[in-house]
């Protein structure tokens, strides 16, 4: 087992791949009531077509199975996995983004037969076309919540102007005619794929025993039998350029909505580079966007933007992008002014040195922040991203950051960025 | 032990070196009135934005950044008939930040931006007062944009018609906001200064002596301290129903039911677990059977408030579906109320109950909050008090519960796609 102790954050982390490929991430809290385990699969919406285990031709699977998956594990012939944990006083949840599945629970009792109860329902599947079907009524009735949502709207819309034709555009939980299509053979076939051990985690971080801990997990999954490990051929689409410029959509709703959504076109460094390209970009939007920038204040003082003004900065498995959002009384003065920081993105962040140390204070101090949320840590984790490098690294990462390397960073980023606004507009309903 | 810095002032330490974090907390406390409720509001987004020292986002927001990202915020809460407004802040603890003593400093800034608003010939500082009282009317109208409040809104409005201290929404009435002045806000604001009870609550890896010093520089002087009662009990009426149409996919159906059973009073374990077994959990009937067996909703739910004896029960369903799911929502209590559950469910909501209490010793803002109501109430209940009591409900106690709950108001928000 490797002990990795991280002093400036008051956290040591074990870790453990098992024989079957299983990455196992233990990371005890003093003075926690409860345990998180969180188990996740390198499986998400994006990964329609691939060659699945034991074949050799690609398959195209419907939009929306690796959600319709989470879905269906939890259902056994003779139980519900939800009451299992249930029964232990656990609660469980599962949820899928693009790149990954992830299946937890939370617990203040119980740690052993709740842990086996997690590695058992996500590694024995059970589905019939009974139990798919009614499936699909639950899941029609979640992607229709989300149409009313103009917020969910403008986010999945930007990310679809941002990659055409590519899966990314679709909704993560597919759209009613595709999970109509979708089976139990499907699904069979994704999990068998995706679900074997060596392409999933599982990370256990709170109220623990390291080695107690570690010995139930490889006492249960020496007892299971698994195809032997091999890597998983997905089939990514060819990256072009073209991104949708423009799309409205006019929808019963009271305020105007902008989106503009920033796609990377560089490629991406590896490793812990990766980490710091990811926090300097951060620190970049910040100055240029974030409260303590003189722009931000100027428009604000204008009414161009208002306190719904908000940016993200997304990096994923294959893709990363910005995205910048908020409702607007004038949409057109929004967009203008976003474009116009961007477009003198070097000048402002050059005059932007005074206030370099205030911003990376505050992201040193919001990513120890993190490490209070036993579920922050262990879903922001990601042991493939970045590396050998992860989020423990990061408070590092950032102190060691300079302003030449946020104003390199972002400018590069942001010139060979392609861009997209989705807007809301407000339309009369009658 | 909670400490009285001056009467009707009080201070609760909570040390603990469990989090990375301080939590700091400011509650001015008062019985709440409907008009004063819409000027909190009105008060927390001006406050939280500006101060004499600190006049615009960009100076508020570079000071907290230094002060290596601190949190900063006002709101406003409700514990029934007790309104509050919270200033709060976050910071690093010490060592992890080589030593630098942010604590100080933040009791200072809280000081600074709640004793030295931005302030111009006897009001709020127009230019600001009319920018943030524009932005909150306009997240007023955009907040209806969001179904699921919109439809608890609704409700709310429909069940509490009589008490419109309860039908206003915590962010606010749009009419009120838009109607108030600077002028007169700031002395509404100086009058709560120096009458509301307060109660400063700090958790984190703090030595209470240093807090102390910190707060002898706030004008924290007497008041009169007097009890406010939290519980309303709202007497039993005719139902309402109310319809309303709207370009949706999903619809919303939420219904009101009153409950009598009160804070801390005769039965309110009780009313705990029945709650957790109808809708208060993911493995409630109601999530079970409107929505796994049937297929009927994305999501269907409840809540009960104690302070108001209230159960509320949201879903989001098929608008063709409204007659089947009131039908099963009434089925639900009928079987609660007939005993007619599994021992396994009861005591797997049960665990539920005890996990979710357990689990919020866990959430720094929980212990906060759980400290503050308990100074309001005068009573300390621990975590272990807590699942002790919820241990000692049986399921006969929870079907008399069910028993006692009276439908008193249905909105449904009727979702028809346009075309």
């Amino acid at each position: 087992m490797k002990k990795q102790s991280y002093p400036e954050l008051g956290e040591t982390l074990y870790s453990q791949t098992l024989t079957n490929g299983l990455r196992v991430y233990l990371l005890p809290k003093a003075g926690y009531h409860k345990t998180y385990a969180v188990m996740t699969t390198d499986y998400g919406s994006v990964d329609q077509k691939f060659v699945p285990l034991g074949q050799s031709q690609s398959i195209t699977q419907p939009a929306g199975i690796a959600h319709f998956l989470e879905h269906k594990m939890f259902e056994k012939a003779d139980h519900d996995a939800f009451d299992t944990f249930a029964h232990y006083g656990a609660s469980s949840n599962a949820f899928t983004s693009y790149t990954h599945t992830s299946y937890l629970f939370s617990a203040t009792h119980h740690l052993k037969e709740n842990l086996i109860t997690l590695l058992d329902f996500v590694q024995s599947p059970y589905f019939t076309a009974k139990t798919v079907n009614k499936e699909k009524g639950i899941i029609g009735q979640e992607i229709q919540m989300y149409e009313d949502d103009p917020n969910s709207r403008a986010y999945f819309g930007t990310i679809a102007n941002l990659y055409p034709n590519q899966p990314l555009a679709n909704d993560i939980a597919g759209t009613l005619s595709s999970i109509d299509a979708i089976t139990a053979d499907d699904l069979y076939t994704a999990h068998r794929t995706f679900y074997h051990p060596s392409n999933m985690s599982l990370f256990v971080v709170g109220k623990l025993a390291v080695e107690e801990t570690l010995d139930w997990i490889e006492a249960n999954q020496s007892a299971k039998q698994f195809a032997p490990a091999t890597a998983i051929q997905r089939i990514t689409p060819t990256k072009t350029g073209q991104v949708t410029a423009r799309k409205t959509l006019m929808t019963p709703i009271e305020r105007p909505k902008v989106t503009i959504g920033l796609r990377g076109m560089d490629d991406l460094p590896t490793g812990l580079a990766r980490l710091k390209y990811e926090d300097a970009l951060s620190l970049g939007f910040t100055l240029l966007f974030g409260e303590t920038s003189p722009e931000f204040l100027a428009l604000y003082d204008r009414g161009v933007i208002d306190d719904s003004f908000g940016y993200n900065i997304e990096l994923q498995r294959g893709a990363h992008h910005v995205i910048l959002a908020g409702e607007a009384e004038d949409p057109e003065a929004f967009e203008t002014a976003v474009n116009e920081i961007l477009q003198h993105a070097i000048e402002k962040l050059q005059a932007a040195s005074d206030r370099f140390v205030a911003v990376q204070r505050e992201a040193i101090g919001s990513t120890l922040s993190a490490f209070n949320s036993l579920e922050a840590i262990a879903n922001q984790f990601d042991d493939r991203l970045y590396g050998d490098a992860n989020l423990f690294d990061e408070v590092g990462v950032i102190k060691d950051l300079t302003m030449a390397d946020v104003i390199e960073t972002t400018t590069q980023f942001i010139q060979a960025s392609a861009r997209s606004t989705q807007l809301i507009l407000p339309a009369l309903s009658d | 032990m909670p400490k009285q810095l001056a009467n009707g002032v009080w201070l609760n330490v909570i040390k603990t070196s469990q989090f990375k974090t301080i939590s700091m907390t400011v509650d001015f406390l008062e019985p709440g009135q409907v008009t004063a409720l819409s000027k909190r509001i009105l008060l927390a987004q001006l406050l939280e934005t500006s101060s004499a020292q600190f006049p615009t986002q960009t100076a508020l927001a570079s000071k907290l950044s230094m002060m290596y990202g601190a949190n900063y915020g006002v709101n406003v809460f409700r514990y029934g008939l007790v309104s509050g407004l919270r200033f709060s802040s976050t910071i690093i603890n010490d060592h992890f930040i080589g030593g630098q003593s942010l604590l100080k400093e933040m009791v200072d800034f809280l000081r600074t931006v709640i004793y030295e608003p931005l302030t111009e010939n006897q009001g709020f500082e127009p230019v600001t007062f009319k920018r943030q009282q524009q932005n909150l009317v306009a997240y007023l109208r955009s907040l209806n944009d969001d179904k699921q409040y919109y439809a608890e809104q609704q409700l709310s409005e429909l069940y509490f018609e009589e008490q419109p201290f309860f039908a206003t929404s915590l962010y606010g009435d749009a009419d009120t906001i838009a109607g108030l002045d600077a002028k007169s806000l700031l002395a509404d604001y100086q009058q709560l200064l120096s009458r509301d009870q307060i109660q400063i609550t700090i958790a984190g890896d703090v030595d209470e002596a240093a807090v102390v010093h910190a707060l002898s520089q706030w004008p924290l002087d007497d008041r009169t301290e007097s009890a406010m009662p939290l519980i309303y009990k709202r007497e039993q009426q005719p139902v309402r129903r109310l319809t309303e149409v709207q370009p949706l996919q999903q619809s919303k159906l939420n219904l009101a039911y009153r409950l009598p059973i009160y804070y801390r009073e005769q039965g309110f374990y009780d009313a705990i677990v029945f709650n957790g077994l109808f809708g208060g959990t993911p493995i409630s009937m109601l999530f079970k059977n409107v929505r796994e067996k049937n297929s009927l909703a994305y999501y269907a739910s409840s809540r009960f408030d104690g302070f108001t004896g209230t159960l509320l029960v949201q879903t989001g369903i098929d608008q063709r579906n409204q007659a089947a799911v009131e039908e099963i929502i009434a089925a639900q209590l009928q079987a609660i109320s007939q005993g007619e559950f599994s021992d396994e469910l009861f005591n797997q909501v049960v665990a539920s109950l005890i996990n979710g209490r357990e689990s919020r010793q866990d959430s720094q803002r929980a212990l906060v909050n759980q400290a503050m109501l308990n100074q309001l109430v005068r009573k300390n209940v621990s975590a272990a008090e807590w699942v002790a009591a919820i241990q000692r409900v049986t399921p006969k106690d929870v079907a008399q519960v069910a028993q006692r709950v009276e439908q008193q108001a249905v909105f449904f928000l009727k979702g028809e796609a346009s075309k």
